[in-house]
């Protein structure tokens, strides 16, 4: 149990790291164009081989980190934001604020995600921030429906009950008191939601509908690769092995910490 | 029982209503309206075709009219003509449902079969070797990029080992085979999406299958059904497994907008004729009404998925059907 | 001549990493053919493990040692497949909570059925189904047939429960093991429960096992009264009122019976906590809550003499006959 929160959390800093230190770790320029060189297979100057412009998929997949961690990242905090806010007010409220919250969780939840995002950037056209954006507004629903069923749950505990007796306003109540105790499950959906956030940008953005280029992408630089798959293996491989590895990553973490949220007696019985 | 599906029958409304009141905002999105990106954007839309759009939405009316004008048209799956083709939208999304059905069906049942015997293995052998592998392989597979492993496959079966085929629905012979041979023929090219499909899907499941079988094992009623006497193969599988397996007729309808969204990065890649890759091209031309057809199109098809696991649900437990 | 016999039966459950609840401490237990006995005490003492090692119920994480003995043969060493034609076949049991111990998505005629056709063999329908409503009607169920077609929901606590007995006698067994049979039930259904057990044991000649922590039930249907206490069975009585006990716990146990009589407010307990079953002591376990407490029952600890784990028990009243 531990295990894997320790796996997934060391995994998960080094990619950021390694995000962050990516001018230290490569001494190739990202954009440095050199058709001399061009599709070149790896060695020991280009660990990961060069893309079809000559460019060092290694630097080019540690910049993409950048971008693939920071899309992740907002995109969670946006929709984390959204849950949070609509699940605790339909679960502390009730009643007929909590049913149209929750029916508007229904809507959202009967059109396919993906549809929706491929359909808002059409129309909003795709960038870094219109994809954080687009993400984030539509991956909250998991989040409030968990917020919603935790809040009710601990305002049926007796000290909301004492709180209210002393004659706290209620959004004391939910912040002071409630808070503290869904953290938990608010740390393991966001992890999850950041695995999530960046599966689904390297998606759009290898479909050229997320990240565009010069900018790079783990998913952008994969649709490039998608060319070249029968001569330049390496721009496929590598690229797409670093998504299944934050993905795998904090996955993992989540995993490991809903674990330790939540306690269940193991209870075996004939 | 006539209740609960009557009840059921009538929560699709406020849905309905909100899925239009999703898809008009989006329309509107774009500042000034999407005439004007669209007149940015994309080259291929005449003068003559943007004013047809104005009419398709009415967008010079108030904006009342303008919703009540699309509901109309959302009643009817009246959504314009394509501006690429000038063929109804209608058309265009109905002749590509069947293969995005047919893929999402075939990936749903493999996903149910092995998701439910790898769930139900593992409750009973749990903590052992094989559950831990079990969850290892389903969780790779949850995390691992579909279009990643798809493209890794293609390599393989493409080049290294061209013993599957690699994209399409069917081969480029199709129109002279006999019958059995078409039909293998879409099996063939529906092994490498179907397996990637489920490979993806099936941690969902197994999981859901995995802890609902130790907790009915678990249940006062399974100690009972020991103190009966009774085998354990039937307790194990009759008892236990009916009772966890009943809700997961639910599941299937939860999966089904996982699947179908995911359907167009995934028929892009495998070139197969569906509504996924229907979307994804007329997203790149700025189709609008085609657009807005597709999702309006997936959306029915959640809607009518759920629909169909609650009711089942609801007739094979004896809970709700003999309230 | 016994139908079960209880030889140094102790069982642990295991808490974690090395550490030991000690449920049972070699128990000590024969009960005879047509015999109705009940074993009473508080929650925690031992007397669902008691009831579940009958039949070999006992959870994945118990360690057992002794015997348990049907018709000469140990229960605790059986295979599960060995153990198949002992459970509902030798021992019925029925348990505390019927709407939990049926299974919801099976209507009762199956529940029933799939019984019979286990241990019986039967196979031919409608025999089975003029087996079931027999038995439904022998439990005293007035619309047998309405019944045998529902689904355990669709049924009252009172008539879950009668099909739960329906169900553990279906195959006739000579034992019926009773496990708090009424708690989960309404007082007035209580009363019609315990009647129907009462009829059942007469017509059936039943030895009938019942655990329960309510001494006046306990009274009501038994001639014969185990008390157990921290894991031991601290009396083993004939018994029909309080003076006809004699170790003290026992009599605790009397008083603490609400009288409907009495116009007391207040819920009568035992002061004090059942001691900590993780812990082997050599004294008396009942030593911090009893009235009666000695020198002795600090330093040693007290053996079964006469039917009483006590160094200074009451004087029994003779059982009138």
């Amino acid at each position: 149990m531990n295990k894997m929160i320790m796996t997934g959390a060391i995994a998960a800093v080094l990619l950021i790291l390694s995000a962050i230190a990516a001018p230290l770790l490569t001494s190739y320029d990202y954009k440095t164009q050199d058709i001399s060189i061009r599709l070149s297979s790896p060695d020991t100057k280009h660990i990961f081989g060069t893309d079809e412009l000559g460019r060092d998929v290694f630097s080019r997949m540690l910049y993409g980190a950048r971008i693939s961690m920071t899309v992740g990242i907002i995109a969670v905090l946006i929709s984390a934001l959204i849950g949070i806010l609509l699940g605790s007010v339909a679960g502390y409220f009730g009643g007929l604020i909590d049913n149209i919250i929750m029916r508007f969780v229904d809507i959202m939840l009967t059109i396919p995600t993906l549809f929706l995002i491929l359909m808002l950037i059409v129309f909003l056209g795709p960038s870094i921030i219109n994809v954080m954006i687009i993400i984030g507004l539509t991956s909250w629903t998991d989040i409030a429906r968990l917020i919603r069923a935790e809040v009710m749950s601990v305002k049926k505990l007796a000290y909301v009950d004492a709180a209210k007796l002393i004659g706290l306003r209620k959004r004391t109540i939910i912040f002071k008191h409630i808070m503290p105790n869904i953290l938990g499950p608010i740390f393991v959906y966001m992890t999850f939601g950041i695995s999530g956030a960046i599966l689904t940008e390297s998606g759009l953005s290898f479909l050229g509908l997320g990240v565009q280029p010069p900018y790079p992408s783990w998913g952008n630089i994969l649709t490039a690769g998608k060319d070249y798959i029968h001569t330049a293996w390496w721009m496929v491989f590598y690229p797409g092995l670093a998504i299944f590895i934050a993905v795998f990553s904090y996955n993992i973490l989540g995993e490991g910490l809903r674990d330790y949220f939540n306690p269940r007696l193991k209870k075996e019985n004939k | 029982m006539k209740q609960y599906i009557l009840k059921r029958l009538l929560l699709i409304i406020p849905v309905l209503i909100g899925i239009t009141i999703i898809t008009f905002s989006i329309i509107h999105l774009t500042p000034g309206g999407f005439v004007r990106t669209n007149m940015e954007m994309n080259v291929k839309v005449s003068p003559d075709s943007m004013e047809r759009l104005k009419v398709l939405y009415g967008l010079d009316k108030p904006l009342y009219e303008q919703y009540f004008k699309w509901v109309w048209r959302f009643i009817r799956f009246d959504f314009g003509e394509s501006f690429i083709d000038n063929r109804p939208v209608l058309d265009k999304v109905l002749e590509r449902l069947p293969a995005t059905l047919l893929l999402n069906l075939v990936s749903l049942a493999v996903i149910f079969f092995l998701g439910i015997i790898i769930g139900v293995t593992s409750a009973l052998k749990r903590n052992t070797f094989y559950d831990r592998f079990m969850t290892l392989f389903t969780f790779v597979g949850y995390s691992v990029p579909t279009f990643w492993l798809a493209l890794i496959l293609m390599m393989l079966f493409a080049v290294i080992w061209p013993i599957l085929p690699v994209s399409g629905i069917t081969s480029f012979n199709f129109d002279v085979m006999s019958l059995g041979e078409q039909v293998a023929d879409v099996i063939w090219h529906l092994i490498l999406p179907v397996f990637i499909t489920a490979f993806g899907g099936l941690a969902y499941i197994s999981r859901y299958v995995k802890s609902s079988m130790i907790e009915s094992l678990t249940q006062q009623y399974t100690i009972a059904a020991y103190a009966k006497g009774l085998p354990e193969n039937k307790i194990i599988y009759k008892n236990a497994l009916k009772n966890s397996l009943l809700p997961v007729i639910t599941l299937l309808g939860l999966s089904l907008p996982g699947l179908i969204g995911g359907s167009f990065i995934f028929e892009t890649i495998f070139a197969w004729p569906g509504m996924g890759r229907l979307a994804y091209e007329s997203a790149m031309t700025f189709d609008y009404p085609v657009i807005m057809g597709t999702v309006t199109m997936a959306a029915f098809l959640t809607l009518l998925g759920n629909l169909i696991a609650d009711i089942s649900y609801a007739l094979v437990d004896p809970r709700i059907r003999y309230k | 001549m016994s139908v079960i016999e209880i030889k140094a039966l102790s069982v642990d459950y295991k808490l974690g990493q090395k550490q030991l609840l000690h449920a049972l401490k070699s128990v000590n237990l024969a009960i005879g053919a047509g015999e109705a006995l009940a074993i009473v005490g508080e929650s925690g003492c031992g007397k669902s493990t008691l009831a579940s090692s009958l039949v070999n119920l006992l959870a994945l994480n118990s360690i057992s040692s002794g015997t348990v003995l049907i018709d000469n043969k140990n229960i605790l060493e059986m295979t599960n497949k060995e153990l198949e034609s002992v459970r509902g076949v030798k021992a019925g049991t029925i348990f505390q909570d019927p709407a939990a111990s049926l299974n919801p998505v099976f209507s009762v005629k199956e529940q029933i059925e799939e019984t019979i056709m286990a241990h019986l063999k039967i196979k031919d329908k409608s025999k089975l189904k003029e087996m079931a409503i027999k038995l439904l009607e022998e439990t005293g169920i007035k619309e047998a047939q309405r019944v045998y077609e529902s689904y355990p929901h669709q049924l009252s606590g009172g008539q879950q429960q009668r099909v739960m007995i329906a169900i553990a006698l279906s195959c006739s067994p000579k034992i019926l093991i009773a496990d708090e049979p009424t708690t989960a039930l309404d007082v007035t259904v209580q009363a019609q429960i315990i009647e129907l057990l009462k009829r059942l044991k007469k017509e059936r000649n039943l030895s009938l096992i019942l655990i329960t922590h309510d001494l006046h039930l306990a009274l009501d249907l038994c001639k014969r009264v185990i008390v157990m206490y921290a894991g031991e069975i601290v009396e083993d009585t004939i018994m029909q009122n309080k003076e006809a006990s004699a170790h003290p716990y026992t009599r605790a146990l009397f008083e603490i019976i609400p009288d409907i009589n009495e116009n007391k407010r207040e819920f009568a307990v035992i002061p004090g906590e059942v001691p900590d079953l993780k812990m082997v002591m050599n004294e008396c376990y009942f030593k911090n809550r009893c009235h009666k407490v000695g020198e002795k029952c600090g330093k040693a600890h007290p053996e079964m003499v006469n039917g009483v784990r006590c160094f200074y028990p009451y004087t029994k009243e003779r059982v009138k006959s």
